[in-house]
């Protein structure tokens, strides 16, 4: 299957490297952890890969397509999506709509088709709400279908984020602190789900503070530190390597 | 009865023409490009429709349909300068091309009749054709923002970065949402042509603009309906007002602030927003109330 791969990727801001040098490798139907303190530069690694901020120098590749320097619609339409760290809903629009919006990948009906109002377009439409309420009710969350997504609890609002990815249906996702701030039973709801769409062949990228959560939920973790690989492999073996605990989980 | 539609029908018929500016204005807000364009593409309509009309000797219909076309197509010519840009330096692009527009229709005079206008065009539309135009128009408007072009604009306003995550192609319903606001500006500005007689280029300027956009403020910048009851709002308050003389305009200027201030998001906009949380919290309460639900109660 395809992997996602970064090689020898760095990004500079100014003097800055936000990331250097690093080489990554996520395999589709894995949990893959991304960890490392405070502006070690994952959110950097999670835009390069998006295509919102452009690589300085190396190379992004997913299955034999060079993603290196793809606008972001690009991107999305390779097969990659992803949610923000800090949450982006169309708050004014309805929860369903927000799911939907995520399903524009796979519009298949011409610009023309849409201007005259076809019945193909309204098939369409039909077939993408079907999709939104299959997540909802996956995520439990059928009942908030119609609420304005802003006027939702914010691990609410996380798990809408997160609908509308899989709205995609992408190959890779990409989850920026997918469960800060929710308790545990809300972290582990989401975990069941995250194991679920690994599970369906989808390759998950997890960048998270919550560390219970990455050595529950990941087969693999590379550990980042200004913006430089410090180590990398199964969770138990992170856990007792001395780079990473010095650097990361402290003493 | 009689005199009383013969009084009001031009009233009525300038509401329904500027139904289609407000529309022609709405259109790019809705889909977060910031085109002040409108009087340009309506003034582009208008001679366009009236040169059809006296000199090349077509009907109303061809000539409508002439103006539409030109001013979609110089619609989707702006859109390419204008996709360097972003934001209030939208705003002033546009601003700066419906001044040359003027300036082009005062130099233009075998076209446009310079400075003295376009005069004698045959009153070729009534009450029913513009009443005809905003329906239609606004089923068009409906059908588009339930269709994926409608979900794009829609997200592109509220995140253009989450638009672009998602695989919107930004720049492409950018071309298309100013094509669409030339030729609904187009349209009715031949509509205007055919129904005021005359056409001077300083009536397509600022007091065009402002009115056009203080529609669809007023009205609201989401709904479709949002637009019209604006412009009827904007229209009528003068009539409204006729009895208080000479402080008519201060009542106006007055009530626009106060609906400003408490409908911030337009008048149709607020208070469907309020009536349709309402209703979705009485559906939400009902469903938790069911014991056979097994949704997750609310915190």
């Amino acid at each position: 299957m395809a992997s996602l791969l970064l090689e020898h990727v760095t990004k500079r801001f100014g003097g800055v490297e936000a990331v250097a040098g690093l080489s990554l490798e996520f395999a589709r139907g894995r949990v893959t952890g991304l960890i490392g303190p405070n502006g070690a530069g994952k959110t950097t690694v999670v835009n390069l890969i998006t295509g919102m901020t452009r690589a300085t120098s190396g190379r992004i590749v997913l299955g034999g397509e060079d993603l290196t320097h793809a606008t972001p619609e690009k991107c999305a339409r390779a097969g990659i999506a992803r949610t923000f760290q800090n949450i982006r809903l169309l708050r004014e629009a309805s929860v369903l709509d927000n799911i939907v919006i995520g399903c524009h990948r796979h519009e298949r009906t011409s610009l023309l088709a849409n201007l005259l109002g076809l019945p193909a377009v309204w098939h369409e439409r039909a077939a993408f709400r079907a999709r939104a309420r299959a997540l909802l009710q996956r995520f439990g969350m059928t009942e908030y279908v119609d609420l304005p997504a802003g006027a939702l609890s914010y691990g609410h609002q996380r798990r809408v984020e997160m609908m509308r990815a899989l709205a995609t249906a992408p190959d890779y996702l990409l989850l920026d602190e997918p469960v800060a701030g929710m308790t545990e039973g809300e972290a582990e709801e989401i975990g069941a789900i995250v194991t679920e769409i690994a599970r369906d062949g989808v390759g998950v990228l997890l960048i998270e503070h919550n560390m219970r959560f990455v050595m529950e939920m990941c087969d693999h973790v590379y550990v980042v530190n200004s913006g430089r690989l410090i180590a990398a492999g199964p969770v138990a073996a992170i856990c007792a390597d001395p780079a990473v605990i010095d650097a990361y989980l402290g003493s | 009865m009689r005199s009383f539609v013969l009084t009001y029908e031009p009233l009525f018929e300038i509401i329904c023409i500027y139904c289609g500016l407000a529309f022609s204005q709405y259109l790019p807000l809705r889909a977060g490009v910031y085109s002040l364009a409108t009087p340009g593409f309506v003034s582009i309509g208008a001679y366009a429709g009236a040169y059809a009309v006296l000199r090349l000797g077509l009907g109303a219909p061809a000539g409508a349909a002439l103006a539409t076309l030109l001013a979609g197509l110089v619609g989707l010519i702006l859109a390419l300068p204008l996709a360097r840009l972003r934001g209030h330096f939208q705003t002033i692009a546009t601003i700066a091309f419906m001044e040359i527009m003027v300036s082009l229709e005062f130099y233009a005079e075998p076209l446009t009749g310079g400075a003295l206008g376009m005069n004698g065009i045959p009153k070729l539309v009534g009450a029913w054709q513009l009443l005809l135009f905003v329906v239609v128009l606004t089923g068009f408007l409906a059908v588009l923002k339930r269709t994926g072009i409608g979900r794009a604009f829609d997200a592109i306003r509220q995140d253009p970065t989450v638009a672009r995550s998602l695989g919107i192609a930004i720049g492409r319903y950018h071309c298309l949402a100013l094509a669409l606001s030339g030729a609904v500006g187009g349209l009715s500005g031949s509509l205007l042509a055919y129904d005021t007689y005359s056409l001077m280029p300083d009536q397509f300027g600022f007091g065009m603009l402002v009115t056009a956009l203080a529609a669809v403020i007023l009205g609201g910048r989401s709904s479709v309906a949002g637009p019209i009851v604006g412009t009827i709002v904007l229209l009528l308050l003068p009539e409204v007002f006729r009895p208080f003389a000479e402080h008519r305009l201060l009542l106006q200027g007055a009530l626009l602030i106060l609906i400003i201030i408490y409908l911030p998001q337009g008048i149709v906009d607020t208070l469907g927003r309020r009536i349709g949380m309402r209703f979705a919290a009485r559906r939400r309460a009902l469903s938790l109330s069911d014991p056979r639900g097994h949704g997750v109660p609310a915190p």
